[in-house]
Formats: structure tokens, C-alpha cells, sequence
């Protein structure tokens, strides 16, 4: 099978524009989850509205000729993304054969805030005065097709909506159409943006922080005290490529994508079994065994649930032979980004794997006995990092891992 | 060559005017259409009144293992015409290898219509009064969730949303999924559920026909809108083979491409679409005179079929006028990320039936759209090979092949 390499990558996240500013506060410990600007939300809702939002930006300056009123967020935040993660890899669209280039993006709730608007519109004021350019984002393809527009790419353009496993499924995606010739290069990632509707259904289904256990505001995932997940929003965009085209073209090739595996629970609903089974397949695909994993970066936000299933799921595959293994939880930074999320676990193993650090899991005091041993700190780990796993899983029943690696390796 | 081929096994619909795909069948080759009054909502205040909805559907009857008010109507929908597709295909998941048995769903907005339903009860009624239930229902990721725990199938799945070529773009990348050897069969298709946004939405746009859909008449006053779901049971030959299964046609290849022109406009000179129908043809290793049936994304609106038109000319030249083409949305409307999965499903059954579907309601071809046109009653001719276009929201553009199986 073709190899295909991650070339650049670009993101907008609460915890930073772009890799550079990503690694720098990640790695720092820094957290992008905040008391919410209050023009995301509404009066009827709950109060304590903390999430890592993205923060104001000059679209106008930063994506020349957008035209903002027909653009929603989603929308403004896949085009930075994509923009950074174009120039990061150096490739110039002027010599490139666009009709070659791909688009993939993941996205759980994209097209919701649009649908809500332009409902609420409608219904408070009457249809013709609703607004039909907000309609137009209604669709959940609206910001891979703006991609497609915004830099004239016109390969196949895909948007994948499967909850927590979008964006490693439109990963998987965009290499496929790689692997079978249908695009040379594939931008591919994920995006979320808050919306007061998606927020108020997290605060309906009591999976934030705060909302059980009486502990307050916290996002800790894996932390034995942890109380439930924060929201987060951003885009992340990688550049694919084979790494033979990326070494004729002396394109960057940050890490490679080895493997991908789904996985179920299964009529037995043996918990953590989904998640396990989608780890195992995807280090069969990338040829790898449990023990060479260096880093695990895991789905768990937080949840009290969905992180003791993680934490099985990592011991039935790693046991208790690999006290190595690190492991880091992400999302205490960067939010639940939700469709964007396993986008943005896989820029962090590029930076892992290029500063040679576990990145911090942020609140973690006492981790979950359920984990198996590893090296999980809320700062950051020292290590020589070359194989990191990536898990997403939707409910704890749909799961989907991916394997990467370093490039060099590959070279001999 | 064997070792890629692709076979469809099982064939299952939902659509307005029927559930089930010999009900469906017999009211599309007798033009018999179910475009009415809308009834799941006021349209008083809007110009036009008309849509295809699922009337006589009743959930129960299709989902077994779960109870069918925990999943959204975009769950329900595709279950129903996905447990057709699966039995007639004879998939028993005690014999198949659940493991490599995958699930691909094309949409345009998913649970939205539960989405909207839950909206409604917040604008109405307050936050308070919103239930988990409801919030539940609105996830696009539970319906393969849905799904895999009804069918019990765990292999690979895959929502694709890729507005009105959704359909498509997962009967498409379920071949992949088959030729790239990750799954040995996979039910793929569409579902998009009738909601009130879309309906008001496309109101605004003046993209809807207040009368009738016309797709390719002069006369033409837009699209009507539908709901539905379509599902096919894909396979590698060789799996089909082993387990002694029916085959109905055989899969040949597919193409994406995206106009990069206009959020809901296609690009009038259709470019990237005649491109990507070359490029299907040449993946399936089809030429285009074997061509004999085209199932048109033909929506009734004046700038798509217009394009669509030119598109079909360029790629057919002088052919053009020996390929009979049929919209089927002149009778279910357009159902959306559905569409091309139901056309797909049609596109099989003219294979196999050697009958090319009739559009409906056209009285005078648009001399801008001279192409032929199956007016009114459905034409008998062995139909070798078909194919199928969509032309999204997006300028996202896909098109399927498909061919009567002819043993290796």
C-alpha cells in the first residue's frame, strides 16, 4: 500500500493559531477553556458557560477577499486552517494541478448554528424575513465546499459526520482517495464551531464539568475526580501526500499515517472491547505491535464514563508489559472539539514526535486506577517518541484509532 | 480482473410513493407520483405547498433490537430500507463475518429533522421543557450506531455528508472499501427525512415548483422536495459467489469532482462534471457508446437540468440522442442525501428489468435540454449499462456505474 505523509498542518483552536503557537502552548500547559463571550450564547440557557473558544480573528486581514456575511464560523475557521496548513507544507496552488487536489473534513454539529438561526428567524419573524444566505450553511458540506471554493480546488470533496470519529474517518478518507489515484494531494481535518444550541445539549445530556460530583468547574480527563468534559471549537487541517511524491516535490514530511482500525462493541458490550478492537486493527494495519507505541492520545475529555472505558480499553491492549507507554489527554486544553478532534490528537503527535515530549494531560491529580502503567503527567514528559496511537471514540460504541509515525524511520 | 469486482446483491427503498422495492418499483415504471400537500407542517405563509412525504411509514415494523423513539426519523428511515436491502440479499450475520461487513450512509443534514423538532420544543415551550430523548436523537453519528447494533454488522462505517451526492459518494467509496479489501460486503446508500428548514429555505431561494416538477421541460418551475432512503447490499464477487448469492448487476466504478464555483449554483458551463463522467466511464472501463440508460440528477430547476443537459451532450456527443435519460424526482422529489442512493437502487432495477423509468409531467423538452428525454411512460430496452449523476449543493459531483453482470 502507498505510504502517505502528513506535510503541513494548520489549525484555529482556543489553545492557538497555527502549529508553532499550538506546540508552544500545549506543550507550556497552557488551556484555551475559558468563561464564554457571552455573544455565543443566549439569556434561557444555563449559566456557567466555560469552553475553549477560539478566539476573535481579523478574517477580513487574515483570508483576503472572504466574504463574511455569507461565511459562517466553521466556515472562517476550516479556511485559516487550511490556509496555514497549505502554507506550512510550501505547496503553491499557482503550480499545482488543482482538479488533483482532494478535500476531507470531519464534523459532528456543523450546519446546526445555521439550521437554528435561520429556524429561529423564521419562526419568531415569519419565513420572508429569515434570512436565505443563512440556509446556506444549513448543509453539513458547506465548509468543505467552501475550501473547495475559497482556493479553486476541484478533486473530490467529502465531509464526513460520525460524532467523535469524523475527523479520523475523513483522514482515512483522504488517504484512501490517494492510495486509488483520485486525488494527488488531500486537504483533510475536521471542524466544530459553539453554537448556544449545541452547548445547551451538552449541559441536557449533564456531560459538562461541574454538573456532577459537586467539584466544580474541572476538566481533568483520566483524573479519579473527574467531573464530565468542557466544549471546545477550531478546525485543524492536514496536508496529505505519498511520501513518493513528497520526496520528488522535497515537500516536509512530518509524520507518516500507518494504520487505521474501527472497531464495535459488539452484541457482547464487553466495555471498552469497541475501543480496543479499533486499536487492534489499526496497529495490525500499520504493522506495528502494542509495545511500540510510545504515546497514546487519547479520546478521553473528561467523562466519567467514557474515559474508564478508554482507560480498559488501553489495558486490554497494552496490559500491564509496556509501563512506558505514555499516555496524554488533550482535551483539558484544547476542549471537546468533537468532529475536529482526532485532527487535532494527530497534529499533537506530529509535535510530539518533533519535540520528543509527552504533552501535559492539564487537572490530572490522581489518575483512574482503571489505566494500565504508564507515564501520564499534567505536565510535560521527556521522551523519544516515534509510534503514537490516536483514539476517538463516538459514545463508546463507534471507535476509530490511528497509528503515525515518525518519517525518518521510514528512510532508514 | 475477478479479484475487483464489485456485485450489488440486495436492493431496498423507502420513498413517498412506495415502501418497499417492488411497491417502489411498480409506482415509478407506471409514473405514478406522490408529490401532495404538505402535511407535517403550515405552509400557508410560503408561495408553494407541495412535497413527497413518507406517509404509510411506520418504524415499528422495521427496527427490532432497539426501541425505534430512541433514534432520530434519519435512523428509522435507513434502517428500513437497509433491513430490505440485507434480506433480500440473504446477509444472515451469523454467516457472514461481522468484522468485515461495513456500513456507508450518505446525507445532506442527517438528524436535522429531530434537530428541528427539538428547536420547536425550546422556542415553544422553554429549555427546561427539552428532554435528553430529544437531544439524543439530533447526533448524525448515532444513526450507523443505529444501524451496526440492528444489523449487528461491525465492520467498517462511514457517514458521508456530502449534500444531494451523498448517495454516491458512499456507494462509491463502499467499492473502495470492498476493492481496497477492508470489508467483503457493505449495505451502502442514502436517507435524508422532509423538515421544515429546507422546505422554507429553498422557498427563499425560489428553487421550488408550485405545481409539478418538470425535470427538463420547457416549462419547468423548480424542484420538489421529498424523503426517503435507499440502500444496496455491495459485495466482492468472490463473497457473493462463495455464499451462493443472487447477483442483480455489478458495480463498474465511480468519479468524484467539485466545481469550486458557487455555494448553491452549479458552474453553468459544467466543466468539472462532464470531466468527472469521463472519468467514471474510463475507471469502470466503460465506453461511452455502451451507454445505455442515464438516471439524470434532473431536479425541475431552470439552471440545473440546463447544465446537466449540456454536461450529458458534451460527454455523449453524437451518442447524445440514442441514450434515454430519466429524472425519477418528477415522482418522489428530491429526497436530498437520499437521491442518488434511491437512483441508484432504480438504476439496478432498469438493469434488471430491462425498463427505463419515465419522467413525469414533461409536455414540451426544453430546446436548451435536447437529449432524450423518457417522457411520461417508462420505455422496455435491455439497459447493459447504466449511470447515475448527482450535481450537489457545493458543486459536490459524483457519478456511478453500473452494468448488467455478464459471467467472467
Amino acid at each position: 500500500m502507498k505510504k502517505i505523509v502528513v506535510s503541513g498542518i494548520g489549525c484555529v483552536s482556543g489553545v492557538g493559531i497555527g502549529y508553532a503557537e499550538l506546540k508552544a502552548n500545549l506543550l507550556g500547559g497552557a488551556s484555551g477553556v475559558r468563561e464564554l463571550s457571552l455573544s455565543l450564547m443566549e439569556e434561557d440557557g444555563p449559566d456557567r458557560r466555560m469552553a475553549a473558544e477560539a478566539p476573535e480573528l481579523n478574517f477580513k486581514e487574515l483570508l483576503p477577499g472572504i466574504d463574511l456575511k455569507a461565511t459562517d464560523r466553521a466556515t472562517q475557521f476550516v479556511l485559516l486552517a487550511a490556509k496555514l496548513a497549505l502554507e506550512h507544507a510550501g505547496l503553491n496552488l499557482e503550480q499545482l494541478d488543482r482538479s488533483k487536489i482532494a478535500v476531507a473534513l470531519g464534523t459532528a454539529e456543523t450546519g446546526y448554528t445555521s439550521l437554528a438561526r435561520f429556524y429561529r428567524d423564521f419562526f419568531e419573524r415569519g419565513a420572508w424575513q429569515a434570512n436565505p444566505i443563512m440556509f446556506a450553511n444549513t448543509p453539513i458540506n458547506v465548509p468543505a465546499a467552501r475550501v473547495a471554493m475559497y482556493f479553486g480546488l476541484r478533486g473530490p470533496n467529502a465531509t464526513i459526520s460520525n460524532g467523535q470519529t469524523s475527523s479520523l474517518k475523513a483522514l482515512a478518507y483522504g488517504c484512501d482517495l490517494i492510495r486509488l489515484g483520485q486525488a494527488d494531494i488531500a486537504l483533510v481535518g475536521g471542524v466544530e464551531s459553539l453554537s448556544p444550541e449545541t452547548y445547551y445539549a451538552y449541559h441536557k445530556l449533564r456531560a459538562l464539568t461541574g454538573q456532577k460530583r459537586n467539584g466544580g468547574w474541572r476538566c481533568a480527563p483520566f483524573d479519579a475526580g473527574r467531573n464530565g468534559l468542557a466544549l471546545g471549537e477550531g478546525a485543524v487541517v492536514l496536508a496529505l501526500q505519498s511520501a513518493e511524491r513528497a520526496e520528488a516535490t522535497n515537500s516536509p514530511q512530518l509524520i507518516e499515517i500507518a494504520g487505521f482500525g474501527s472497531g464495535w462493541d459488539g452484541p457482547s458490550r464487553v466495555n471498552g472491547r469497541a475501543l480496543a478492537t479499533a486499536i487492534e486493527n489499526a496497529l495490525a494495519e500499520a504493522q506495528a505491535r502494542p509495545c511500540d507505541v510510545d504515546l497514546a492520545l487519547a479520546n478521553a475529555n473528561g467523562s466519567i464514563a467514557g474515559d474508564r472505558l478508554e482507560a480498559k480499553a488501553l489495558r486490554m491492549v497494552f496490559g500491564s508489559h509496556h509501563s512506558e507507554l505514555g499516555v496524554s489527554a488533550i482535551k483539558a486544553a484544547t476542549g471537546e472539539m468533537r468532529g475536529a478532534a482526532g485532527a487535532m490528537q494527530t497534529a499533537v503527535a506530529a509535535i510530539a514526535i518533533e519535540t520528543g515530549q509527552i504533552p501535559p494531560t492539564l487537572n490530572l491529580r490522581a489518575p483512574d486506577k482503571a489505566l494500565p502503567p504508564c507515564r501520564i503527567s499534567s505536565q510535560s514528559l521527556p521522551r523519544p517518541i516515534t509510534t503514537v496511537l490516536i483514539n476517538t471514540s463516538e459514545w463508546s460504541a463507534d471507535s476509530f484509532s490511528l497509528v503515525v509515525r515518525r518519517c525518518e524511520d521510514l528512510r532508514g | 480482473m475477478t479479484d475487483n469486482r464489485v456485485v450489488i446483491t440486495g436492493l431496498g427503498v423507502v420513498a413517498a410513493n412506495g415502501v418497499g422495492k417492488d411497491a417502489f418499483w411498480r409506482a415509478i415504471t407506471n409514473g405514478v407520483s406522490a408529490i401532495r400537500e404538505v402535511t407535517s407542517f403550515d405552509t400557508s405563509d410560503l408561495h408553494t405547498h407541495l412535497a413527497a412525504e413518507v406517509l404509510d411509514f411506520c418504524p415499528e415494523r422495521h427496527i427490532h433490537r432497539r426501541p425505534a423513539h430512541s433514534m432520530g426519523r434519519a435512523a428509522q428511515l435507513a434502517i428500513a430500507a437497509a433491513r430490505e436491502a440485507l434480506a433480500d440479499a440473504g446477509i444472515d450475520p451469523q454467516r457472514v463475518n461481522p468484522e468485515r461487513a461495513g456500513i456507508v450512509v450518505g446525507t445532506t443534514q442527517g438528524e436535522a429533522y429531530d434537530f428541528e423538532q427539538a428547536l420547536i420544543t425550546r422556542l415553544k415551550e422553554g429549555y427546561d421543557k427539552l428532554t435528553t430523548a430529544e437531544v439524543r436523537r439530533a447526533n448524525h453519528g448515532a444513526i450507523i450506531n443505529h444501524m451496526a447494533a440492528e444489523f449487528q454488522l461491525y465492520g467498517p462505517a462511514v457517514i458521508v455528508a456530502t449534500a444531494c451526492s451523498a448517495g454516491n459518494y458512499a456507494v462509491g467509496y463502499a467499492g473502495d472499501l470492498i476493492r481496497l479489501g477492508r470489508a467483503d460486503v457493505v449495505v451502502a446508500g442514502g436517507v435524508e427525512p422532509f423538515f421544515q428548514t429546507p422546505f422554507v429555505g429553498f422557498n427563499r431561494l425560489g428553487a421550488v415548483a408550485p405545481e409539478m416538477c418538470q425535470p427538463f421541460d420547457l416549462n419547468r418551475k423548480g424542484a420538489i422536495f421529498g424523503e426517503g432512503s435507499g440502500f444496496l447490499v455491495m459485495e466482492s464477487l468472490a463473497h457473493a459467489r462463495k455464499r451462493g448469492a443472487g447477483i442483480y448487476a455489478e458495480f463498474r466504478g465511480y468519479a468524484l469532482s467539485c466545481d469550486a464555483y458557487h455555494p448553491t449554483a452549479p458552474d453553468p458551463e459544467g466543466r468539472q462534471a462532464a470531466l468527472m463522467i469521463r472519468q467514471a466511464l474510463s475507471r469502470s472501463q466503460v465506453a461511452p457508446e455502451s451507454v445505455n440508460y442515464i438516471s439524470a440528477h434532473g431536479t425541475g430547476t431552470k439552471a440545473n437540468d440546463r447544465v446537466e443537459a449540456r454536461v450529458i451532450k458534451d460527454v455523449f456527443q453524437a451518442n447524445t440522442g440514442r441514450i434515454p435519460v430519466s429524472s425519477i424526482k418528477s415522482m418522489i422529489g428530491h429526497t436530498m442525501g437520499a437521491a442518488a442512493a434511491i437512483e441508484a437502487v432504480c438504476c439496478v432495477l432498469a438493469i434488471q428489468h430491462g425498463v427505463a423509468p419515465p419522467t413525469i409531467n414533461h409536455f414540451e423538452t426544453d430546446p436548451a435540454c435536447n437529449i432524450d428525454v423518457v417522457a411520461n411512460v417508462a420505455r422496455e430496452l435491455p439497459i447493459r449499462v447504466a449511470i447515475n449523476n448527482s450535481f450537489a449543493f457545493g458543486g459536490n459531483n459524483a457519478c456511478t456505474v453500473f452494468s448488467r453482470f455478464n459471467q467472467p
